[in-house]
C-alpha cells in the first residue's frame, strides 16, 4: 500500500491540524476529519487485522460500518473497547489501538500458518473432528486459536445515560435522500423532526463526492435544516433496533471521538425513541466479488476507495484496478482519473457494457479487459498482482489463456445491497429485484417508509450481471465473509450436507453470524448457495433481520441502574436510626431493612440469638413499617372480603382483628395477613411486605373486573402509617409507661383485637397481634412520626433492657412458633388444606376465590406436600433450609426444609419444612439429606414452643 | 395557571444542578380524595350529571385545578390529591362534607405517605424523559398538566405548573428518587 | 416495545402495564353444579388465536385501572383499546 504524503486538495481533512496516534505500538500521524481507517492507509499500513479462524492478513474492505476486517482494541486496561471497526473510530489526539487474534502483531502473527490448513479446517470442522475424547478436551485450544478483542476486566470508569425522545418524524439517515426527507417533513412547523445519522458528519455518500454540485447542494441542505427550529439532529447516532409500536433505539457516541474522558461526562447515550412515522434512508451498502483470494490486503471495494479518495484525499495506489459486474465501477474508477489519479484498467464480468461508457474509460487512458474474470491474486503483505482470464459467452467456464496485470490496488464492484435492517426488523417484508440482484423493502408493517438507495433507488442503473462465485476455479479460496472466515467451498460443502435452507446454511457456516451480522457477506452467501443447490435467490430467500443493526456497549444498556441505583428501593421512616443503631440493612422486596443490629464484634448468628432471648426473656422492638396496609371502605366492604379470603370476615366485629389466608382462583395460597374491622363498613388489612402491591393489584382486579356492582373504595396506605412492634413479656409495660389514651391492660384489650386513640399526643392504632408467639402491639402513628416513635419507645424500655431486633431474628422467632411465612414455607402449589386449614374451609358457607379449585382431584391427593415442623433427633445437630426430606427407600425428594435455624431459646434446632403426607406421619423419623450429608430427623407439629399460647394471653 | 402556587412557597434545597433543581416544599398537607366511581355511565359525563361540591370541581385526566383553597391533581378515575396549605385542613374539609345522597367518598390525609420534589430549571423535560415515557414536549404536556406514570421504575405524578414541575411519589422511594435525579443529571 | 392507549392516561409503553390473561372469560358462579370441567376450562383453557385476541391489562404504573384492548398476535398491533363495560369489539377474522 502507498504512503500518502499529500492529501487532495478537496478532501475534508484538515491538514493543518495534524493528530498523533500510535496503532501496534508504533506511532503515527493523522489529520483532523480522518478516521483511524483513513489515517493507516494513509500511513501506508495495508494489514490491519487478521482473520478470525485462519490468521489471514487482512486490509482494509470499506470505509464505513461494513468493514469486516480492520477490527481493533482500542486503549487499554478499564477503558479499552473490543473490535471497534477502525473505519468508525475518529482519530483523536494520543488514540491508541491494537490489533486482534494475533501474537506478537497482525503484521507478524505466529499463528499465520494456520492458513495453509484451509482445506483441513472446514466449516464447523470442529463438530467433526474434535469429539475425541470430548469437545471439551479441544475447546479451549480453538478459542485460544479463534478469536476477536479482549472484553475490558475491569469496571467502566465512563458514564452511560438513556434518553427518551417523542417525534413526529424520524428520518435514519442523512445522506441526500435522508437530507430532503428531513426538509420535506420540517416544512409542516407542527411536526417535530428528528434525524439521525451515524457519521461523524452528515451527508452520508455525498461526503465522498467529488464533484462540485453535490458539496454545494450539502452544504446548502445542512444550512437549512440548521435554520428550522423543528428539527433535532442527532449525528454519531446509529439506530440500531426497531421494535413494536414503531419505538426505535438508537447508541449515541457522545464522547468517544474525543477519547476515554475522565470524570462527568457522558460516554455514549441509549435513545429510545418514539416515533409518530418513520423514514429510512439508510442506503445501500456495496458487495465485494467473490474469487480467489480477494481477502488480500489492497483488494477494496470501489466505494470504499471512493470514499478514501474524494472524502479523505488519499491517493491510494500508483496503479489500480477496477473489478465490476456492473457500471459503478466505472464511474468510480472516471471520478478518480479526474481527480488526477491514475487508473490501470477496469476488469469487467460482462461483455455487454454501455459503450459510451467504455469510450469514457478508454478515454481516460484506462484499459477495459471485458467479458473477464480475476482467478487469482498475488502478492505477499498486500497486493502486486492478479491473474485474469477470459469468460466464455455464458459466464460460466474459462477460456483461453491466462494473462497478468501488475496493480496495487484493486477496487471491486459485485453491486449494492439496500440496508433493509430497520425496515425488516420493523417487520416488513422484502422482495428480490432480478436486475439489481438485491432484495428491496416490500410491504411495511408499521408507519415506517424507506427511501432512496435503501429502498432500491439506486439513481442510475447499473446494468449488473450476477456472478455469485467464479467457476472454473476452485472454491477453496474464494471468500463470502471475510470476518469469519467463510468460502464458497464451506457454503457449497453446506449444500452438499443438506443444510439448503438459508439458517441452516448460515449456522452451519458461521456466514454472516460475527459481528458485522454479514453486511457484506449475506448476499454472496445466498448467491453461492443458491447456484449450488440449482435454485433461484427467491426461493432459497434470506434471513431473518433482528436487532442490533451494529453492536453496543452494554454499559449504554446498562445506563445508570448500577450499583445503589440498580433498582427502586425503600427506606422505612426510621431509616436513619436504624443506620446508626448498627443496623444491618438487607433488601426484603424493594425494602432495605435492619436484618439484625450486630454490636461490636458479634456475628451475624450471636447477634440473631441475642435479640431472639430478649424478645422471648422480656422486650424487644422491630420496624414493622413496611407491613402492608390497605383500607376497604363502603357497604359491600365486608361481602368484598369475604368473597378474597378464605377465613370468615361475616362474623368480625368491630375492633377485632382476625388472621386470614388469600388464594387465587386455582386454590394455591396467595398471601396471608390480618383482615381487621374498623366499622361496619370499614376494613384495614394488613398484608405480608413483600405481597402488599400484588394484594392490592389482585383486589383491584377482582373489584373492577369481577364484581363491578361491589360498592367498594379502596385505600393503599401502606406508607402512611409507620408501625413499631413491640413484643415480649414486658411489652405490655413499656406501652404503659408511656403517655396513651388506650386501656391496653389485660382485660380490656386482649390478643387479636385493634385500638384506636392516641400516643405521645399523636393519633394512633394499635393492633394486638403476634408473629413472635410473644405478647405484641403494633403500633401505627402517621408516617413523619416514625422516628419519635421509635426513639420513645427505646427510651421507655431501657428499664425493661429493651433490644431493638430485625427481620432475621423476627423469623427465627416465628420459626420457633411455627408461624407460617408465605412465599418461603409455602410454594407454587402449596393449598390451604395443606397447611391445616380445612376446617375452616368446610366451616365458610360462602363462595370465596379459589374454593372450587380445593375440591377438584389435586386437592385431595393424600400424597400433597404439607406444612411440618421437623425436628433432629441430635440436639446439637445443625439443619439447613433447603435440605430435602427423603423417601422411605432414600432414593427420591419427598419434600424440603422451608425454614430452620438452631433455637437459643430451646437449645436445639427447630426447622419447618413441607413434605409428601406429613399431617398423618407425625411422629415418623425420616432422613433429611442436605450436600449429600444425610441425619435423622421426625416429623413433628409445626410448633416447638408454647403450643398452648399461653403466652398471648398474657 | 400562572401564579406561584401557594404550596411552595417554602422549600428546602437538595439538589442544584446546572439546568435542574430540585428542592423539597414544606408547610403543606396533602389529601387523598376518593369517590366511588359510577357504575353505567362514562367518569367523565359524572360532574355533569351530578351537581355536587366535589365531582363538579375536580379537574378530570391528566389535569389540575385550583379549587377549595388547594391544588387538584387528578391520579385516577374518581381520585384526587389535593394540596393546600398547612393548617387549612379542617376548613377544606367541612367544605368537602359529603352530604347525604351523594356518592360513597373518602378524604385521607396523606401527608406523610408522599414525598414531593419541586423541580425547575430548564433541563427538567428532558431529565424527566429520562426516565418515563411521557411526551414531555411543553405542546403535549403543558402548564396546568399532570399525569401518572412510571418514572425510574416506581409510580409518580408529576405535575407541570408554570415554570416549574411537581414530582409526587411514595414517600419510601423519596432517598432513592432523589439518588437518582442526581445521577441522571450528569449531563 | 408494545404501546397502548390507556383510556384514561394516553398512550404509554408496555413497562407501565400488567398484561391480566385473555378478557371476556366470566367466573362460573360456584356450586357443586359446576362440573370440575366446567371449572378447570374456566382456570386454564385461553384461546391462542393467529389474529386478533383480546386481553385484559391494568394500567398499574399508571391511573391502576383495568381495560381491554384488543390486539393482532401476528403484527402485535393493538388495535383497539376499550374499557370494561364496552361489549366485545368484534373485527373480521376474528376466530374467537
Amino acid at each position: 500500500m502507498k504512503k500518502t504524503l499529500k492529501r487532495l486538495p478537496k478532501a475534508r481533512v484538515d491538514t493543518s491540524h495534524p493528530i498523533s496516534f500510535t496503532f501496534e505500538e508504533r506511532a503515527y500521524r493523522g489529520f483532523v476529519g480522518d478516521t483511524l481507517a483513513s489515517a493507516l492507509l494513509a500511513n501506508g499500513v495495508a494489514i490491519v487485522g487478521r482473520s478470525f479462524k485462519l490468521h489471514r492478513p487482512r486490509g482494509l474492505l470499506a470505509a464505513g460500518r461494513e468493514e469486516p476486517n480492520a477490527l481493533v482494541q482500542l486503549e487499554s486496561s478499564a477503558l479499552t473497547e473490543p473490535n471497534a471497526r477502525a473505519t468508525l473510530v475518529p482519530l483523536y489526539e494520543g488514540l491508541h489501538a491494537s490489533g486482534q487474534n494475533a501474537w506478537p502483531s497482525v503484521r507478524h502473527d505466529v499463528f499465520s500458518p494456520l492458513a495453509w490448513c484451509k482445506r483441513f479446517l472446514p466449516a464447523s470442522f470442529y463438530y467433526k473432528t474434535l469429539m475425541w475424547p470430548s469437545w471439551r478436551n479441544w475447546e479451549w485450544l480453538i478459542r485460544r486459536l479463534a478469536g476477536l478483542g479482549r472484553a475490558p476486566t475491569e469496571a467502566d470508569p465512563q458514564y452511560y445515560i438513556k434518553q427518551n425522545v417523542h417525534a413526529d418524524v424520524v428520518v435514519v439517515g442523512a445522506g441526500r435522500s435522508g437530507l430532503k426527507a428531513a426538509l420535506d417533513a420540517a416544512t409542516h412547523p407542527e411536526n417535530r423532526v428528528l434525524l439521525i445519522d451515524e457519521q461523524e458528519e452528515l451527508g452520508g455518500s455525498l461526503l465522498g463526492s467529488p464533484t462540485d454540485a453535490d458539496r454545494r447542494w450539502l452544504s446548502q441542505s445542512l444550512e437549512e435544516l440548521a435554520a428550522l427550529p423543528n428539527v433535532t439532529v442527532l449525528s454519531r447516532t446509529t439506530v440500531n433496533g426497531y421494535y413494536d409500536g414503531n419505538v426505535l433505539a438508537a447508541l449515541e457516541r457522545v464522547t468517544n471521538h474525543l477519547g476515554p474522558t475522565t470524570g462527568y461526562s457522558v460516554r455514549e447515550r441509549l435513545w429510545r425513541i418514539y416515533a409518530g412515522r418513520v423514514v429510512l434512508a439508510t442506503g445501500a451498502i456495496e458487495r465485494p466479488i467473490v474469487f480467489p483470494h480477494n481477502d488480500r490486503p489492497g483488494v477494496m471495494l470501489a466505494s470504499a476507495a471512493r470514499e478514501y479518495t474524494h472524502r479523505y484525499g488519499l491517493t491510494l495506489g500508483e496503479s489500480i484496478v477496477f473489478y465490476c459486474n456492473n457500471d459503478t465501477g466505472y464511474h468510480v474508477a472516471l471520478d478518480m482519473t479526474r481527480a488526477g489519479i491514475p487508473v490501470s484498467a477496469i476488469v469487467d464480468i460482462r461483455g455487454d457494457v454501455d459503450a459510451s461508457l467504455s469510450a469514457a474509460a478508454e478515454d481516460a487512458g484506462i484499459r477495459l479487459y471485458q467479458r473477464c474474470a480475476i482467478t487469482q491474486t498475488h502478492g505477499r503483505r498486500s497486493l502486486r498482482r492478479v491473474k485474469i482470464k477470459q469468460l466464455s459467452p455464458e459466464g460460466d467456464r474459462l477460456i483461453g489463456e491466462s494473462s497478468i496485470l501488475d496493480c496495487d490496488l484493486l477496487a471491486m464492484s459485485g453491486g449494492w445491497t439496500p440496508t433493509v435492517h430497520l425496515h425488516s426488523q420493523a417487520g416488513g417484508t422484502l422482495t428480490y429485484r432480478e436486475n439489481d440482484a438485491c432484495f428491496v423493502p416490500d410491504t411495511a408493517r408499521q408507519s415506517v417508509r424507506s427511501v432512496g438507495r435503501a429502498a432500491g433507488d439506486l439513481t442510475v442503473p447499473l446494468n449488473l450481471r450476477p456472478q455469485w462465485l467464479t467457476p472454473d476455479v476452485s472454491p477453496e479460496h474464494q471468500w463470502v465473509d471475510f470476518q469469519y472466515d467463510v468460502t464458497a467451498s464451506d457454503i457449497q460443502l453446506a449444500a452438499r450436507e443438506n443444510f439448503v435452507s438459508v439458517e441452516h446454511m448460515k449456522r452451519y457456516t458461521t456466514n454472516g453470524m460475527s459481528i458485522d451480522q454479514g453486511k457484506t457477506s449475506n448476499m454472496n452467501g445466498l448467491g453461492v448457495l443458491a447456484t449450488s443447490s440449482c435454485r433461484s435467490i427467491p426461493e432459497v430467500g434470506t434471513t431473518r433481520f433482528r436487532p442490533p443493526y451494529h453492536p453496543g456497549s452494554l454499559g449504554a444498556y446498562a445506563g445508570l441502574e448500577l450499583g445503589t441505583l440498580f433498582e427502586p428501593y425503600r427506606h422505612l421512616p426510621a431509616h436513619e436510626e436504624h443506620k446508626s443503631a448498627g443496623a444491618r440493612f438487607e433488601d426484603y422486596g424493594r425494602w432495605k431493612r435492619p436484618a439484625y443490629y450486630p454490636q461490636s464484634g458479634e456475628q451475624e448468628e450471636s447477634a440473631i440469638a441475642r435479640e431472639a432471648l430478649a424478645v422471648r426473656r422480656s422486650v424487644g422492638l422491630l420496624d414493622y413499617s413496611s407491613l402492608g396496609k390497605i383500607e376497604v371502605r363502603g357497604p359491600h366492604a365486608r361481602e368484598f372480603l369475604n368473597r378474597v379470603y378464605l377465613n370468615n370476615v361475616q362474623t368480625l366485629k368491630p375492633g377485632a382483628a382476625r388472621y386470614a389466608l388469600m388464594l387465587n382462583e386455582s386454590g394455591i395460597v396467595k398471601d396471608d395477613g390480618i383482615v381487621i374491622c374498623l366499622a361496619e363498613d370499614l376494613f384495614l388489612l394488613h398484608t405480608t411486605s413483600a405481597g402488599s402491591s400484588s394484594v392490592y393489584q389482585h383486589l383491584e382486579e377482582c373489584l373492577q373486573c369481577e364484581w363491578p356492582d361491589l360498592e367498594v373504595l379502596l385505600s393503599h396506605r401502606t406508607t402512611q402509617w409507620s408501625t413499631m412492634m413491640l413484643s415480649g413479656p414486658n411489652a405490655r409495660s413499656v406501652l404503659q409507661s408511656l403517655d396513651c389514651d388506650i386501656d391496653i391492660s389485660r382485660d380490656k384489650f386482649s390478643h387479636m383485637q385493634y385500638r384506636e386513640g392516641h400516643i405521645l399526643g399523636q393519633r394512633c392504632r394499635i393492633l394486638r397481634a403476634s408473629f413472635t408467639g410473644e405478647v405484641s402491639f403494633e403500633i401505627s402513628v402517621g408516617a413523619s412520626r416514625g422516628v419519635s416513635l421509635w426513639r420513645e419507645l427505646k427510651s421507655a424500655g431501657k428499664p425493661y433492657g429493651i433490644v431493638p431486633f430485625g427481620i432475621e431474628s423476627l423469623m427465627l422467632l416465628r420459626t420457633e412458633k411455627g408461624y407460617l411465612h408465605i412465599g418461603q414455607d409455602t410454594d407454587g402449589t402449596t393449598m390451604p388444606q395443606d397447611l391445616g386449614w380445612a376446617g375452616a374451609i368446610t366451616r365458610k358457607p360462602t363462595d370465596f376465590i379459589g374454593r372450587r379449585s380445593l375440591e377438584l382431584d389435586v386437592g385431595k391427593d393424600g400424597g400433597r406436600l404439607q406444612f411440618t415442623g421437623i425436628e433432629l433427633l441430635d440436639r446439637q445437630g445443625r439443619i439447613s433450609s433447603g435440605a430435602h426430606v427423603l423417601t422411605e427407600d432414600g432414593r427420591r425428594s419427598a419434600g424440603y426444609v422451608t425454614s430452620a435455624y438452631h433455637s437459643p431459646n430451646l437449645d436445639k434446632p427447630v426447622a419447618l419444612g413441607i413434605v409428601a403426607g406429613a399431617r398423618a406421619r407425625r411422629g415418623e423419623t425420616v432422613t433429611v439429606i442436605y450436600r449429600g450429608q444425610r441425619q435423622v430427623a421426625r416429623l413433628v407439629a409445626p410448633c416447638f414452643l408454647d403450643p398452648e399460647g399461653k403466652k398471648l394471653d398474657d | 395557571m400562572t401564579e406561584r402556587p401557594f404550596v411552595l412557597q417554602s422549600s428546602k434545597r437538595l439538589l442544584h444542578r446546572s439546568g435542574l433543581f430540585v428542592t423539597e416544599p414544606s408547610q403543606f398537607t396533602l389529601l387523598c380524595v376518593q369517590v366511588l366511581q359510577p357504575k353505567a355511565e362514562a367518569a367523565e359525563s359524572f360532574a355533569d350529571r351530578i351537581a355536587d361540591p366535589i365531582e363538579a370541581v375536580a379537574p378530570g385526566p391528566n389535569a389540575t385545578a385550583f379549587s377549595h383553597g388547594g391544588l387538584w391533581l387528578w391520579s385516577a378515575p374518581g381520585e384526587w390529591l389535593v394540596m393546600i396549605p398547612e393548617g387549612t385542613k379542617d376548613a377544606v374539609l367541612n367544605a368537602l362534607q359529603p352530604s347525604e345522597h351523594r356518592q360513597l367518598c373518602v378524604v385521607h390525609d396523606v401527608t406523610d405517605g408522599y414525598a414531593i420534589l419541586n423541580l425547575y430549571g430548564e433541563k427538567v423535560r428532558q431529565i424527566l424523559a429520562r426516565g418515563s415515557s411521557v411526551d414531555f414536549h411543553p405542546s403535549r404536556f403543558a402548564d396546568g398538566d399532570c399525569c401518572v406514570t412510571r418514572l425510574a421504575g416506581i409510580r409518580v405524578l408529576l405535575v407541570q405548573l408554570a415554570g416549574e414541575s411537581l414530582l409526587i411519589a411514595d414517600v419510601s422511594y423519596s432517598d432513592y428518587l432523589q439518588k437518582w435525579l442526581e445521577a441522571v443529571s450528569i449531563d | 416495545m408494545l404501546m397502548i392507549r390507556c383510556p384514561w392516561c394516553g398512550t404509554r409503553s408496555e413497562d407501565e402495564f400488567t398484561y391480566g390473561g385473555q378478557a371476556h372469560i366470566a367466573r362460573p358462579f360456584t356450586s357443586p353444579d359446576v362440573s370440575d370441567q366446567v371449572w378447570a376450562d374456566y382456570l386454564y383453557v385461553r384461546s391462542n388465536p393467529k389474529g386478533i385476541h383480546h386481553e385484559r391489562w391494568h394500567h398499574t404504573y399508571g391511573c391502576r385501572q383495568w381495560f381491554h384492548i384488543a390486539r393482532d398476535t401476528v403484527t402485535h398491533e393493538v388495535k383497539a383499546v376499550y374499557r370494561l363495560r364496552d361489549p366485545l369489539l368484534q373485527f373480521g377474522g376474528d376466530d374467537q
